[in-house]
């Protein structure tokens, strides 16, 4: 089942810029998809066709198999819900629970149930105790939690997260990384991250993009033993995966401290 | 954007890039005074055929003349209401049916007054195309304008696109939570405090921080200021203030004498 359907897009903000290069892309239901690639490299242009924020200047988005241009960002954000990488840029209210309502309220969801979303999304991020609160009193991690939840109370089928862990300490980033485990299990998701750690630890496939193309889409381990296709975009594995690589005998594609020591182990009882 | 974060200045090698700021504030300067002391409208349009030329040679011709072609509605406004209703108006063009008359006086009027916001339009339009704003502020610091108010005046033409890609932003953010920007007037005000709140809050943020980052580095510091980008007064710029002015007078008097 695919939620998304991309073909053959490119995309220009300007006339003759290409940002996007005849993209292709299908996304499945359940699946954790991370797009990597260095700053400029389309990563967020191509996620703002799929809530249809950017319309392509060639091809076509199918959402749910139905052509999206037909459709207001409004009617794509019950599909598709985007979060966005700042949540100053959408705070705007003066309670937590005010500002995670704000979503389904527009998609008119009433009384009860609006309630009954809000504190649930207010639960899956781990916000629920702080939703008096006003959201500008928030850390940093915590109001991009409410930008989150925010989404989650919309109920999407795909949850977008951009560059959730930048500016996050030890601590937001090992929020989020629960965070993603907790969606996974409800929805689809795609993370646009610079963390190849955090990649490497949550997404079942990875996409690859350097300058508005597609160069690799595959799982993340396969796609952390193509060397020269990760510096081509200036990306580097995970530290442990470049020890496991420069190790001779060593499997090429150990992405956790776990594998790492499984198959420490087991060359160690040899 | 290859110019975003200044205001409309375009980055281009001709001839009026490189003329002195101050030169070119006169220019505009006398323009704006003629435009209101000029005896009759003619007088006012003849100085678009000084400025086509000069936006030539400034490789900026058609982006001179795009704003005022926007404008083109409240022109047709503004000889519509002075056209019917002009208060004291005395001399009939044509009487029309249902009591309403077209009077020639208030037709001129509204020449009068679309020749002279024409004219200082384009004039102004021209010289923000081509003056980059840190030689503008650069060059009327070092005849006496204040350090501080010259900052103000920078900054103020930076934040103009920064405000717009900032609102951009967040109405993006806005419309992926299903809220509607377009649409009829009480969708539109319901829009309001979702776009405007983010942005009020970021501005005051980035103001407190601005304001301590620039402390950080000397500003209110005493004593002399220097300036990185620097502009001097060459012959050229000499030459062409005196025929400015020589021109600015002869072409004033020439309008109340002929
Ligand atoms: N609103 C815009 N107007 C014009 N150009 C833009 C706009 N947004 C992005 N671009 C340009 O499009 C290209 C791709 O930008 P995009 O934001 O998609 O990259 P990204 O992969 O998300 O990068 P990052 O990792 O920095 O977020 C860049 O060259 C950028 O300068
Ligand atoms: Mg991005």
């Amino acid at each position: 089942m695919s939620i998304i359907q991309v073909k053959n897009v490119s995309f220009e903000y300007f006339k003759g810029v290409k940002v996007l290069n005849n993209i292709n892309f299908t996304l499945n239901k359940g699946e954790v998809v991370a797009i990597i690639g260095q700053n400029g490299s389309g990563k967020t242009t191509l996620v703002k066709h799929f809530n249809g924020l950017l319309r392509p200047t060639k091809g076509e988005v199918l959402i749910n198999d139905e052509d999206a241009v037909k459709k207001t960002v409004a009617q794509l954000s019950h599909t598709c819900g985007y979060v966005f990488q700042n949540p100053d840029d959408q705070i705007f209210n003066s309670v937590v629970t005010a500002e995670v309502a704000f979503g389904p309220s527009n998609m008119g969801i009433k009384s009860h149930e609006l309630k009954v979303r809000v504190n649930e999304a207010l639960r899956t991020v781990g916000l629920y105790e702080e939703r008096d609160k006003h959201p500008l009193d928030l850390d940093l991690n915590q109001k991009k939690l409410v930008a989150i939840a925010s989404i989650v109370a919309m109920r999407p089928e795909l949850i977008i997260l951009d560059e959730p862990t930048t500016g996050q300490d030890h601590a937001g980033l090992l929020r989020v990384e629960a965070l993603i485990n907790e969606l996974r299990k409800n929805y689809t998701v795609i993370i646009i991250s610079h963390d190849m750690n955090l990649v490497a630890r949550v997404a079942s496939r990875v996409v690859m993009m350097c300058n508005g193309e597609i160069i690799f889409d595959g799982s993340p381990k396969e796609a952390f033993t193509k060397n020269a296709l990760m510096k081509k975009t200036y990306l580097k594995p995970p530290i442990i995966t470049e020890l496991a690589q420069s190790l001779k005998g060593f499997k090429r594609d150990v992405l956790t401290v776990d594998e790492f020591m499984d198959e420490l182990k087991t060359k160690l009882k040899k | 954007m290859a110019n975003a974060g200044l205001t409309s200045y375009i980055e281009k090698n001709s001839y009026f890039h490189k003329v002195n700021p101050l030169t070119k504030l006169l220019i505009l300067i006398c323009v704006i005074i003629l435009s209101f002391t000029l005896k009759n409208f003619i007088y006012i349009l003849a100085l678009l055929v000084i400025i086509i030329p000069i936006a030539i040679k400034s490789k900026v011709l058609s982006m001179t003349f795009s704003p005022i072609f926007k404008l083109y509605f409240m022109f047709i406004l503004l000889f519509f209401i002075q056209g019917f209703f002009h208060p004291y108006a005395t001399e009939k063009l044509i009487d029309l049916p249902f009591g309403f008359t077209l009077w020639k006086d208030g037709l001129l009027y509204a020449a009068y007054i679309a020749a002279r916001i024409f004219v200082m339009m384009v004039f102004g339009y021209w010289f923000v195309l081509t003056t980059h704003p840190g030689d503008l502020v650069s060059s009327l610091s070092r005849i006496g304008l204040p350090h501080a108010l010259g900052y103000i005046i920078l900054t103020t033409l930076q934040i103009i696109p920064r405000f717009r890609t900032q609102m951009q932003t967040i109405i993006d953010a806005q419309r992926s939570r299903g809220l509607e920007t377009q649409g009829n007037l009480i969708q539109r005000l319901k829009s309001f405090v979702p776009l405007l709140g983010p942005l009020f809050m970021g501005s005051v943020q980035q103001a407190v921080e601005k304001s301590m980052a620039l402390e950080a580095r000397a500003f209110s510091a005493k004593g002399e200021k220097t300036s990185y980008r620097q502009a001097t007064i060459k012959t050229k710029d000499k030459v062409i203030m005196v025929i400015t002015v020589l021109f600015s007078i002869s072409w004033e008097v020439l309008s109340w004498t002929l």
